[in-house]
């Protein structure tokens, strides 16, 4: 819409093509932004969607050989360093590592408007000041980093990307690592900001779902290429290409439905559990159980207590009141060998797959940890259900010899989660294990799980990841479970205020205008 | 520049200093206990590279034989001090509570004391000798280590991997020996490069003031005490031990701070 009237681009790229070693990483790519244009860039990760974002800022490896030109308006093509001269605004997935740690915030953006123009030191603050307004931070300028929540932060380096008031902005995931509620502003916060200035905007993101709702315009790449490239309206209804079609499955993917739960004794039972940290945070009073079988989605922003009940239920930190019962034994007090067999029944796949694994053990001794539960096994035996817990999550048994870090994000959250189930465990406990993934292997990890036939308390931020994959959802809102029902029930008419923000702020695919879900199969 | 060459030029230097330490065991020039005033203050000759000192030593011999005192005192101080201090590090990492508080306060305790001149007072008070000399610089590098183990060691118990081995049932003391250690090592091996140059001079001072190695044991630090009376005459006696101090610290600080980037990139 923004580029009805005189056809000027912002950004263009002609022919570039990327070649990173022996991988052609962009192949002949054509692609340009008009002023007050949204475009978003989708695909699958390892499509060549970052590489093209870096190849227009000119942040490339060294190593990099482009062919192709690559021409922004207002920027000197003889400089090709990092923020073109100003003409560019960078926003980058993870805030805290665009931001200095030791730097309030306010001087921050300071230095970034000094960097670009010559100003008073005075001149730079006040317009400082002014910029984190416009991003909606309501937190003073002295305020360091860490002070700030995932969301403040990721406003921060939005007035720091557009201090020098760019023509362009280009944004690289920025929100993936931020829960739907803060996601959902951050995306109104970059709209705004594009429509007011009239600046162009790419929006680089594996979500089609997110960027349907936003983007004029749509760009798919896949294998380095740009594959589909049309108006939203028209990519969405009628998508031309596979890739296309295979973003658009994965964002309304529903997993295959599962055996209902096993009525009769709950297999978790959490009583009255309080835990409170000094200086805030903690769980107030929370009680809830899980039957043989059932997923159970635990929601709420991030400080809600997820991590807490988690930590308590994986007895892995004491409750001050209250009880964690495992098939009617209490956790918390067992002993030895009784302690020993309960432990067995509990395992937990962790958010951050790289850190999950200690980097000096190969894959096969990170899956057979949890064996030291099961007393005197042969050496035999460990190898032989090793390779049996890689086989089931879909991983060659050959894996075993190798370290953590030659495999993927996805691969990862597949050796941790084969690490879980090597010792069979009744209950598994995700803790956002599928956030860091993109959309297509958390599809795959999705199907993965509801395969186990394991009762699972799965926490998330994310309710259109439990939607159509957890029995029941538990919300959390500061301490306290504020609703609990049928996911359905839930999703359909939430009750407390902060249950409707949530399901508010959810990235809706079934609201786009695309055909159901069985013409696409 | 992009290319460590800390670490190249550091074991170059530290392999020297190394192999004149091995081979003055077994071998060296001259006799270093073989006093013969007749022969005194040589200036340098083929028979005697670096001439002779004013009791008619022969001074390569003497830099050689000191290299070995100088790296065995270190080596025998910097080790003890890890087998002591890495233990309470782990340890206080893995309870917290009290047993954290009370390792961390009297590691500040030993901190406050200025070090070198404490290990003169104790050896004063213990009387002068190697093995006075090794226990006062292993005293003063035990909370060094404890220290460096239990900062490392806290921000590993706050990852991941350590709670899934705790869900695998494993208790604090086979975490530790199985995770935590294995993953600072890399960090205490640099403490311990920096460590050891501190305590080469740490033994130097210590010989240079008398309370550490005593004769006829050659020593880098009581050679420049002893030479300095004779700066005048014949400034190789001095200058040599001092070179010799020099370089192997430098060397042991290159493949240190070498050591230390390779670490870095390895994280």
């Amino acid at each position: 819409m923004g580029w009805r009237g005189e056809w000027r681009a912002m950004i263009e790229l002609r022919e570039v093509s990327v070649r990173l070693g022996e991988t052609l990483a962009l192949d002949r790519v054509s692609l340009s932004v008009a002023p007050g244009e949204i475009l978003g860039l989708v695909g699958a990760s390892g499509s060549g969607k970052s590489t093209l974002a870096y190849a227009a800022m000119g942040l490339l490896p060294e190593r990099a050989v482009l062919s192709g030109s690559v021409r922004v308006e207002g920027g000197d093509p003889a400089v090709m360093n990092a923020l073109r001269g100003g003409a560019v605004g960078m926003v980058f997935q993870e805030p805290m590592t665009a931001l200095n740690p030791a730097m309030t915030i306010g001087a921050q953006v300071a230095e970034a408007i000094r960097l670009h123009e010559r100003v008073s030191r005075r001149a730079a603050r006040r317009r400082a000041a002014e910029a984190l307004a416009r991003v909606g931070l309501d937190v003073p300028p002295g305020r360091f980093p860490h002070q700030l929540s995932g969301g403040q932060r990721q406003r921060v380096a939005i007035a720091i990307a557009i201090a020098a008031r760019p023509r362009f902005l280009l944004a690289d995931e920025p929100t993936t690592a931020l829960d739907t509620v803060t996601q959902g502003a951050i995306v109104a916060l970059l709209v705004r900001l594009v429509r007011e200035e009239r600046m162009g905007l790419l929006f680089v993101s594996h979500d089609l779902a997110l960027v349907g709702g936003m983007a004029d315009r749509i760009a798919v790449m896949e294998g380095g290429r740009i594959v589909e490239e049309g108006a939203t309206s028209s990519v969405l209804r009628a998508p031309s290409h596979a890739a296309t079609r295979r973003l658009l499955a994965r964002a309304l993917h529903r997993p295959a439905p599962r055996p209902d739960p096993v009525p009769g004794l709950p297999l978790l039972e959490v009583q009255g559990l309080t835990r409170r940290y000094t200086g805030g945070g903690g769980v107030e009073d929370v009680s809830f159980a899980i039957r043989p079988g059932e997923i159970v989605g635990l929601v709420g922003a991030s400080g809600a207590g997820k991590t807490t009940i988690l930590r308590n239920v994986l007895a892995l930190e004491k409750p001050e009141t209250g009880r964690v019962l495992l098939a009617g034994e209490d956790f918390h007090h067992a002993r030895g060998s009784r302690l020993r067999a309960l432990r067995r029944q509990v395992q937990a796949v962790f958010q951050d797959p790289a850190g999950s694994f200690d980097p000096r053990q190969t894959v096969g001794r990170i899956v057979a940890e949890p064996l030291h539960l099961v007393p005197s096994l042969a050496p035999a035996e460990v190898r032989s259900r090793v390779a049996a817990a890689l086989a089931r999550v879909g991983l060659d048994p050959g894996t075993a010899e190798r370290l953590p870090h030659l495999f993927s994000g996805g691969q990862r959250q597949r050796i941790a989660l084969a690490r879980a189930l090597v010792v069979e465990p009744q209950l598994l406990v995700l803790d956002e294990a599928l956030s860091a993934l993109d959309a297509s292997t958390r599809a795959d990890m999705l199907d993965l799980l509801s395969g186990l036939n394991v009762a699972m308390l799965f926490v998330s931020h994310d309710l259109a990841l439990l939607r159509g994959f957890a029995d029941r959802l538990l919300v959390l809102h500061e301490g306290r479970i504020v609703e609990e029902g049928a996911t359905a029930e839930v999703l359909a008419h939430p009750r407390h205020p902060h249950s409707r923000a949530l399901v508010d702020a959810m990235p809706d695919a079934g609201a786009l205008p695309i055909p159901p879900e069985p013409a696409l199969r | 520049m992009k290319r460590n060459l800390a670490l190249p030029a550091g074991a170059v230097l530290c392999g020297v200093f190394v192999i004149a330490a091995l081979v003055a065991t077994v071998w060296t020039p001259y006799d270093v206990a073989d006093l013969d005033i007749g022969r005194r203050l040589l200036a340098p000759s083929p028979s005697h590279w670096l001439g002779t000192d004013q009791y008619g030593r022969d001074l390569l011999s003497m830099i050689l034989a000191g290299a070995t005192v100088s790296l065995s005192v270190s080596l025998l101080a910097v080790g003890a001090a890890l087998l002591v201090g890495v233990p309470l590090g782990l340890l206080a990492a893995a309870r917290g509570g009290w047993v954290d508080a009370l390792v961390t306060r009297a590691g500040d305790v030993l901190f406050a004391f200025p070090a070198l001149l404490l290990a003169v007072l104790f050896a004063a008070i213990l009387g002068p000798g190697a093995s006075n000399a090794i226990l006062a610089v292993a005293l003063f590098n035990v909370p060094v280590f404890a220290r460096v183990t239990r900062s490392e060691a806290r921000r590993l118990w706050r990852r991941d991997f350590v709670a899934a081995a705790r869900l695998a049932g494993k208790g604090r003391a086979r975490i530790s020996a199985e995770h935590i250690l294995p993953n600072s090592a890399g960090v205490l091996l640099v403490q311990a490069t920096i460590q050891f140059a501190l305590a080469i001079v740490a033994e130097a001072g210590l010989s240079y003031v008398g309370l550490g190695v005593q004769p006829p044991l050659p020593s880098w630090g009581r050679m420049l005490a002893d030479a300095q009376t004779l700066i005048g005459v014949a400034p190789r006696l001095a200058i040599a031990p001092g070179l010799a101090i020099v370089l192997a610290v430098f060397g042991i600080t290159l493949l240190g701070d070498g050591l230390a980037r390779r670490v870095a990139r390895d994280d």
